[in-house]
């Protein structure tokens, strides 16, 4: 074990429907342990707030009132203007109101909670593209969503939580937050240049595909390797093509992405995701500070070509010896 | 005897800079953009490939990346961006050190 390891802290829990993992570097073993269970409580409420699986939300009490003026906290105020803004700058392949879409091929209750259902799929009420037609009063803070349109942030909102978590930690040490695989950092373990994350194999998900060192970024993944149901014979996951409103038929089974932070990271893994391999990496190659991989349904596994940077090779961490 | 002209190579020439000059106006009241230095939006707009240009022979082993081949890039905005290939090709995945320390983490698929 590397000396610096040691002082390493770890909280580990569900919530927002996924595995969460919460760690610290410093030497203060009890600081750690107040500042970790402070992270976690901030993430506990966080879900209260944006969890579209609890009727008791905020984001729920919103969905239920379309075509109202609705109050709405800072934090949601956050994650709805990331997420506006991420559908446009994805054309919309990024929508942040396709919980419609979702519910109709069965994805109406927490993932664990599926059982396989038969059924002709639900009728979609609500509207391509209707995120351009919410509508943000900045001055009241109150949102109003278009008749028939309900949000989901998906992957955004868990990395946005993320990186708030992470910075609530940094003001301990370098740390990480794991949200289910969407990753926030701040700074790297003592000694280290960076912390060593694994690209869990999309095909045999107990492997590696690459070990990433990432410093004061964000990692997210995105894919339907996992998160798939079989509805009367045909397999449905969980990544709608907003152009189609059905899950998207596309040839990869995972996108990795590297960014300045998780919620960047996710947005783009998802859109390259939906693009699929061939669109996907040019996609990914034409954004600024993002690296991106893709491993495609036949097995096959491609980068940016940036990407060697964040792979932990002996030209990054060769001047680092094991202490 | 008569001295060699070189009047044909010349003629090649002009030709070829008076198609460059004309194919690069063309690009330009096209609204194309070429995705390099000042250019450059701070989030280029996501979209979708939507054809190959290839303006040079095939480059040998040894030759650079910016072999001058380029594809054409529709944004989201409706705007045209001429990527080069070299930044869109994919590359393969470089070697972990083996000696790098076990991840502390994972990145993988929401679960």
């Amino acid at each position: 074990m590397h000396s610096a390891d040691r002082n390493l802290h770890e909280a580990t829990f569900r919530a927002m429907g996924c595995q969460m993992a919460l760690v610290v570097a410093t030497e203060d073993a009890q600081a750690a342990a107040v500042h970790l269970a402070a992270a976690r409580s901030l993430i506990d409420g966080l879900e209260d707030r944006l969890s579209r699986f609890r009727t008791t939300s905020e984001l729920s009490h919103l969905n239920a009132h379309p075509a109202r003026s609705m109050p709405v906290s800072e934090d949601l105020w956050e994650v709805l203007q990331l997420a506006i803004d991420g559908a446009r700058r994805t054309g919309g392949l990024y929508d942040p109101t396709i919980l419609d879409a979702l519910e109709s091929v069965g994805y109406d209750r927490p993932f664990q909670e599926m059982r396989g259902e038969n059924g002709p799929l639900r009728r979609l009420t609500s509207r391509p593209d209707s995120w351009r037609e919410i509508r943000l009063d900045s001055r009241a803070r109150t949102v109003t969503l278009p008749s028939g349109a309900r949000l989901d942030f998906g992957g955004i909102a868990k990395a946005w939580t993320a990186e708030r978590a992470a910075t609530s930690l940094s003001a301990l040490g370098p740390c990480l937050v794991d949200a289910g695989g969407d990753i926030a950092t701040r700074g790297a373990p003592p000694g280290r240049p960076g912390w060593p994350i694994g690209v869990a194999d999309p095909r045999h998900p107990d492997r590696d595909l690459t070990t990433l060192v990432v410093a004061h970024r964000g990692v997210a993944t995105s894919g339907v390797d996992f998160r798939r149901w079989r509805r009367d014979g045909t397999v449905y996951h969980h990544i709608i093509d907003p152009r189609t409103h059905l899950p998207a038929r596309t040839d990869l089974w995972s996108v990795t992405v590297v960014a300045a932070n998780a919620r960047e990271a996710n947005l783009h893994a998802i859109t390259a995701l939906i693009l699929g391999s061939k669109e996907g990496l040019r996609y990914l190659a034409a954004q600024y500070d993002i690296e991106g991989l893709a491993v495609d349904q036949e097995g096959g596994v491609r980068t940016t070509p940036g990407f060697c940077r964040q792979v932990w090779s002996k030209w990054i961490a060769g001047g680092v010896t094991d202490g | 005897m008569n001295k060699p002209t070189n009047k044909p190579t010349k003629t090649r020439r002009r030709w070829l800079k008076g198609s460059l000059a004309a194919a690069s106006l063309l690009a330009t009241l096209s609204g194309w953009k070429v995705l390099a230095g000042a250019d450059q939006p701070a989030h280029p707009a996501a979209g979708v490939a939507v054809q190959m240009a290839d303006s040079s022979p095939v480059p040998s082993v040894t030759a650079p990346q910016d072999s001058g081949r380029v594809v054409l890039f529709r944004g989201s905005n409706g705007q045209m961006y001429l990527l080069p290939l070299s930044e869109a090709d994919p590359a393969p995945l470089p070697q972990v050190d083996p000696s790098a320390p076990p991840p502390i983490a994972r990145t993988h698929s929401s679960r």
